[in-house]
């Protein structure tokens, strides 16, 4: 089944493919893109960040109850904290000189 | 905490040694050799001295909440495999996590609930959560089998604000409230049992677990490894020099208190999730975060427990370390990122983002550790010269010294 957003966020389909579920996922996309890539999906999500949350605040189902289509733009706004570092730290997709993420292994 | 924010421009900033003057006569004031993080008969005198006889941290209490929950750990550097416990009787015990009959591992699971009793898969021997034996298989079999001598063997336990320490020596020397002493006291009022949401990492470094402990215990390297993550809201002077607001030595343990960048400019991203929720890089700076953490310190504090635990006690969330030897060249370091469990999604993004900061910025230091320890194992420097802003370092080192050497 394909992922949709809210009626409200379809101008954010374009980036839906940053909607994953998990921070090993959210993190692998951003090492794996250019960072031409983040920095327009970074852009494209901020303008949109206060207004997805207050969306999804005001249906009142709590993080746990979303719909499909709620989730769908809930994974996106993680998606902008994974990628914010590389906006705002690096300029870069990866952590300057840092370690390979897989090394660093949540448990 | 009565400390003024504005006094971070006062002139006792500035005093050239204003740490050390205060510490020389303890800790001294040369080079520190490097012998301590390469040698293997100092790591083996470390593991005898240091981790068999100090309380270590080894978890929390919110992981564990019901009877019958336990979680166990592999300590290669105590040579122990730890079971944790809470018994049917709410009460927490520790025991090595080995069944009395024929010695095997007793539970292989890192964690779980094991309802009233923890059978052993070898042989069946059957234990209650208090760690009596209450079934030994073909016990007629037995030549006189007195199950009251084959009890599993009990590891010392305590808590200090919901952290659960443990202690391999049959009679702990000293109680861990007076282990902890001073520096506990400073934490009275730290809300760690409202920090319950918790985000962990582990890595496994190839650097001695010292070079990766005294890293974090100081802040002289912040402006320059850190400049562009959180050294963004970390004070420093019309120089770029960083400067503690102060650093205390509370016996075995110390405090670095760090001071604000009065200018820092929060990021976009920074922003948002700032007005909902204290976060991580924006808690450094009094003017970073919107969102206040009632009744919190506003000073971030870096506190380190030795042996080999650490946090970073922010307004609204805390970072713990805890520094796990696996030889004399290899650790690993456990990170995690606590926070107030997210009840709104405003709140759900900046826990997001103080988790992946976190996260970004450890990684920052980890190469670091590694080109140190095989610098150190090529010869290549034969001191550390530690400036007054690595005064914990020091003390860190002085510390194991005594414990390796017999004076501790």
């Amino acid at each position: 089944m394909s992922k949709s957003l809210p009626t409200e966020f379809v101008d954010l389909e374009p980036f839906i493919d940053w909607s994953l579920e998990s921070e090993r996922e959210r993190n692998a996309k951003r090492y794996a893109s250019e960072m031409i890539e983040i920095r327009r999906f970074h852009d494209a999500m901020v303008a949109r960040a206060e207004a997805a949350i207050v969306y999804l605040d005001r249906t009142g189902k709590g993080l746990e109850n979303l719909d499909d289509a709620d989730r769908t733009l809930l994974n996106m706004l993680l998606s902008l904290a994974e990628v914010a570092p590389s906006v705002t730290f690096y300029n870069s997709a990866q952590v300057a000189g840092g370690v390979d993420p897989k090394r660093v292994v949540p448990d | 905490m009565a400390i003024e924010i504005e006094s971070t421009e006062s002139a006792a900033i500035f005093t050239p040694n204003r740490f050390l003057n205060r510490y020389a006569e303890q800790l001294g004031t040369g080079p520190v050799p490097i012998e301590p993080f390469i040698s293997a008969d100092y790591f083996e005198r470390e593991r005898q001295t240091i981790f068999k006889h100090c309380w270590l941290n080894i978890g929390r209490v919110e992981q564990i909440p019901r009877p019958g929950d336990f979680f166990t750990k592999e300590l290669a550097v105590c040579d122990a495999n730890v079971l944790v416990l809470r018994g049917r009787d709410g009460q927490l015990r520790a025991f090595h996590n080995v069944c009395q009959h024929r010695g095997n591992r007793l539970i292989w699971e890192r964690s779980g609930n094991c309802r009233s009793r923890v059978s052993c898969r070898y042989h069946g021997w059957t234990y209650d959560t208090t760690g009596a034996l209450v079934q030994a298989t073909d016990v007629k079999n037995f030549w006189n089998l007195q199950p009251e001598a084959h009890h599993l063997a009990p590891i010392a336990i305590d808590t200090w604000k919901g952290f659960i320490f443990i202690n391999l020596e049959p009679a702990p020397a000293e109680p861990l409230r007076k282990y902890l002493g001073e520096i506990a006291d400073q934490l009275d009022d730290y809300p760690f049992e409202q920090l319950t949401t918790c985000f962990s990492y582990s890595v496994r470094e190839r650097a001695n677990w010292k070079i990766a402990a005294t890293s974090q215990e100081e802040g002289y390297h912040v402006p320059y490894i850190h400049h562009q993550s959180h050294g963004r809201a970390i004070y420093s002077d019309a120089r770029g020099n960083y400067r503690s607001l102060d650093i205390e030595l509370f016996g075995r343990h110390h405090r670095i208190l760090t001071a604000p960048n009065l200018n820092f400019q929060p990021s976009e991203v920074e922003k948002i999730a700032g007005s909902h929720m204290p976060g991580f890089v924006d808690s450094f700076a009094e003017n970073g975060s919107a969102a206040k953490a009632e009744g919190q310190p506003s000073i971030p504090g870096y506190y380190s427990i030795f042996p080999n635990f650490h946090f970073l006690a922010l307004p609204g969330n805390y970072l713990s370390y805890n520094f796990w030897p696996l030889s004399v060249n290899e650790t690993l370091w456990e990170i995690r990122a606590y926070y107030p469990e997210p009840k709104t999604i405003g709140e759900r993004f900046a826990v997001e983002y103080g988790r992946c900061a976190a996260r970004d910025i450890v990684s920052e230091d980890i190469p670091l550790h590694e080109a140190i320890q095989s610098s150190l194992r090529a010869g290549a420097i034969s001191h550390f010269t530690f400036h007054d802003e690595e005064t914990c370092c020091r003390h860190t080192m002085k510390l194991v010294d005594d414990y390796v050497s017999g004076c501790a």
